[in-house]
């Protein structure tokens, strides 16, 4: 056998073989492909029942005064009370929106300075789930 | 992408990506972990497969690969991919085990040097596919397969020995 003969090299080199693609392979793809379908349709859905939520509010109770928070230009993302962080393996994703202060106190924040009736611009930290983790008050 | 064109997708190249994923690490779960990014890749995506640019298989190829040097690059932060100057020195020879001695060998070349080699070798690709597969020129390709054998055959040389002395013996 001459080592410098590449096709006596492609003969030594094929006794290693791969082994077969395990036939559970598509199934497993197919299941994380449809559940990452499900999470894009939910988060969507979770996103369009919040907007229309806090639209159906807005208009129920037509031009609030100004936001009586006092927000800083770095706000932290405040965790949802009660609620679980997000698991280490979701994305998550943030939406901008306008928020009742009423809906923050019925959330569980403390918010001791705001007027109830105001309205204020928040991130809300939405899971992969499209529940609402934890938000951030925007300065205006 | 429809359904049927994602599954035809699945089945026309799943062979080849998970032989290259498996002989790029040397494990299964690896391979198994690679092959199913590479195609929720393309699901989240397709219009980032352009037809110009080549086949799917190379496309896809193209997706394992860089999965599979990121993982190195991450486990080896100060480790050159291709090293011009990486001469690999013969491995020990395990007794009977010639399959497992290669796979050891192959292990042991530099990662593009290692990629070029699957390719061609296992998956007899041409030098213009292994090229855009790895997103090198062609010249570069053709350089590192070569750096490849000429490793290859100093990392085998047990092997020839081997060979060598079982003819003699026979002889």
């Amino acid at each position: 056998m001459e080592p410098n003969d590449d096709a006596e090299l492609s003969r030594v080199l094929r006794e290693w073989q791969a082994p077969e693609t395990p036939a559970w392979l598509e199934g497993r793809l197919m299941a994380r492909r449809d559940a990452r379908r499900r999470t894009r349709f939910g988060a969507a859905l979770a996103l369009a029942a919040a907007l229309a939520a806090v639209a159906l509010l807005m208009v129920r109770s037509p031009a609030p005064p100004a936001a009586a928070v006092a927000v800083d230009e770095e706000q932290p993302f405040v965790p949802v009370p009660n609620v679980l962080p997000l698991d280490s393996y979701e994305t998550g994703r943030v939406v901008r929106m306008d928020l009742p202060v009423s809906a923050l106190l019925a959330a569980g924040y403390s918010l001791p300075a705001a007027d109830p009736t105001a309205t204020v611009t928040a991130d809300v930290l939405l899971g992969d789930d499209g529940r609402a983790h934890a938000v951030r008050l925007v300065s205006e | 992408m429809t359904d049927p064109e994602f599954r035809d997708a699945f089945h026309m190249h799943k062979d080849v990506l998970y032989r290259f994923a498996y002989r790029m690490t040397g494990s299964r779960s690896l391979a198994e972990d690679v092959v199913q990014e590479c195609y929720l890749a393309l699901w989240r995506r397709p219009g980032a497969y352009d037809p110009l640019r080549g086949a799917v298989r190379a496309f896809l190829l193209g997706i394992a690969r860089n999965l599979i040097l990121k993982r190195w690059r991450d486990e080896r932060p100060h480790e050159p991919l291709d090293a011009e100057s990486s001469v690999c020195q013969p491995v020990d020879l395990p007794a009977g085990e010639r399959a497992v001695f290669v796979a050891q060998a192959i292990a042991r070349l530099p990662p593009l040097q290692r990629e070029a080699l699957i390719l061609a070798e296992y998956e007899e690709m041409p030098l213009e596919e292994i090229a855009r597969a790895t997103g090198a020129e062609l010249a570069a390709a053709k350089s590192r397969l070569h750096r490849a054998r000429e490793n290859l055959r100093r990392l085998l040389a047990p092997l020839w020995e081997e060979t060598r002395s079982t003819n003699g013996t026979k002889r």
